[in-house]
């Protein structure tokens, strides 16, 4: 019998897929959010609010990763931006590869982007494991889904940059403790962003602008500093 | 359930590093799991005999590693010790905030495998097999037929803390 010492990352096909990804994403100045958040969360109302505000301001496109229906990419397309369907077929997260060959294929259609938004399949646990090139995680949190998930799922909450708490028109009709959260994430990840926001009423949604709106501007400005190669 | 794909993959690495070596049947793999890999052990354990079932390799044992995250209170040190039944990031000594690193691992870390002839692609291989029966993998000595060696045991998994 012959034993080997192999010593290789088992993710490390996807790793490979995800650098590759990233530095097209660098050259090209685009901004890459990946957002993760349980079902019904409320990340693609977020991305339509996102669509319709920006729509001719920024370029902006969409990739929407679900195990079934093209329900997510129709209503981003209906608010005004050009987004893609991943059906995973069952698979509980998006792999880099996957977005490797949607974005292939959506090159011309896409063109350049100023901000891609990928939304994951609905799910607070694997996505966290697989890096698809994003710039960051962005995780939601519903005020319906209560105040102790950060703590249950520390992956997520401890990888993303940032935190958005959704619906919070419906904070007097739920038991939602935010400075429960605030804490929670405050021990998870010291330096995270937390923002509290309403799609429908659209209370908080400045703040949301504003940090994708210094992103934006951040990602522009290194690439005018980078050799011109794309 | 991403277990699945990853003993795919973890079964994919293992054998291309026995086919590299002119390697026969796999005898057994070991896999580093990390505290914090978002991997658990009987799910990977279960998900590894439907991978290598119905291929040449049925039967191979999969060896999990377990690695600790490392947890430091500032207050108390370095605490080995888990909160009672979760994972909740306070020391449960003092209360305080823990500062958590390492135990990301997910790596093949070692292969064993027979002399002989390669088995070649597991993918292909593994499309064209037919459905392992009903436990075929718990009887030891079942499935394809072992050359003689020095470790019999059945695919099992195990070190979870």
């Amino acid at each position: 019998m012959t034993d080997i010492d192999v010593k290789q990352k088992v993710l490390a096909a996807n790793s490979a897929a995800a650098e590759g990804l990233r530095k097209a994403f660098h050259a090209s100045g685009t901004l890459v959010v990946n957002l993760i958040s349980s079902p019904g969360s409320g990340k693609t109302t977020l991305l339509e609010a996102t669509a319709r505000a920006w729509k001719d301001r920024y370029r902006l496109g969409g990739l929407d990763g679900d195990i079934a229906t093209e329900r997510d990419a129709e209503r981003l397309r209906q608010a005004g931006i050009p987004a893609r369907q991943i059906l995973t077929g069952g698979a509980c997260h998006l792999d880099a590869r996957q977005v490797e060959k949607a974005l292939a294929e959506e090159g011309e259609r896409f063109g350049a982007l100023d901000l891609l938004l990928i939304e994951n399949v609905g799910n607070l646990i694997c996505p966290t494991s697989y890096d698809l090139g994003e710039d960051f995680k962005i995780a939601l949190l519903s005020v319906a889904e209560g105040d102790d998930k950060p703590f249950k799922y520390p992956g997520i909450f401890s990888k993303a940059a940032v935190t958005v708490i959704t619906k919070a028109d419906l904070l007097p009709h739920v038991d939602f403790d935010i400075a429960a959260i605030r804490e929670q994430i405050a021990i998870l990840n010291p330096s995270a962003r937390f923002l509290v926001t309403s799609a429908r009423t659209g209370d908080g949604m400045g703040s949301w602008f504003s940090l994708l709106e210094g992103e934006i501007g951040a990602r522009r400005a290194a690439r005018s500093l980078a050799p011109a190669f794309a | 359930m991403h277990e699945t794909g990853l003993a795919a993959d973890v079964y994919r690495i293992a054998r291309a590093a026995a086919d590299a070596r002119g390697g026969g049947r796999l005898e057994s793999v070991t896999l580093v799991v990390g505290e914090l890999a978002s991997v658990e052990p009987d799910l990977i354990a279960y998900a590894w005999e439907a991978a290598v079932g119905g291929t040449p390799d049925e039967g191979t044992r999969l060896a999990i590693e377990w690695r600790a995250a490392r947890q430091t209170c500032a207050a108390c040190g370095e605490i080995p010790e888990r909160a009672a039944g979760s994972w909740l990031r306070l020391c449960p000594r003092c209360d305080g905030a823990l500062a958590v690193s390492g135990g990301d691992e997910l790596d093949v870390r070692n292969v064993s495998f027979l002399e002989g002839e390669p088995v070649g692609d597991p993918r292909r291989r593994a499309r064209c097999a037919s459905p392992p029966a009903e436990n075929a993998h718990a009887q030891p000595g079942g499935g394809i037929p072992q050359a003689p060696s020095g470790d019999q045991e059945p695919a099992t998994a195990g070190g979870s803390p």
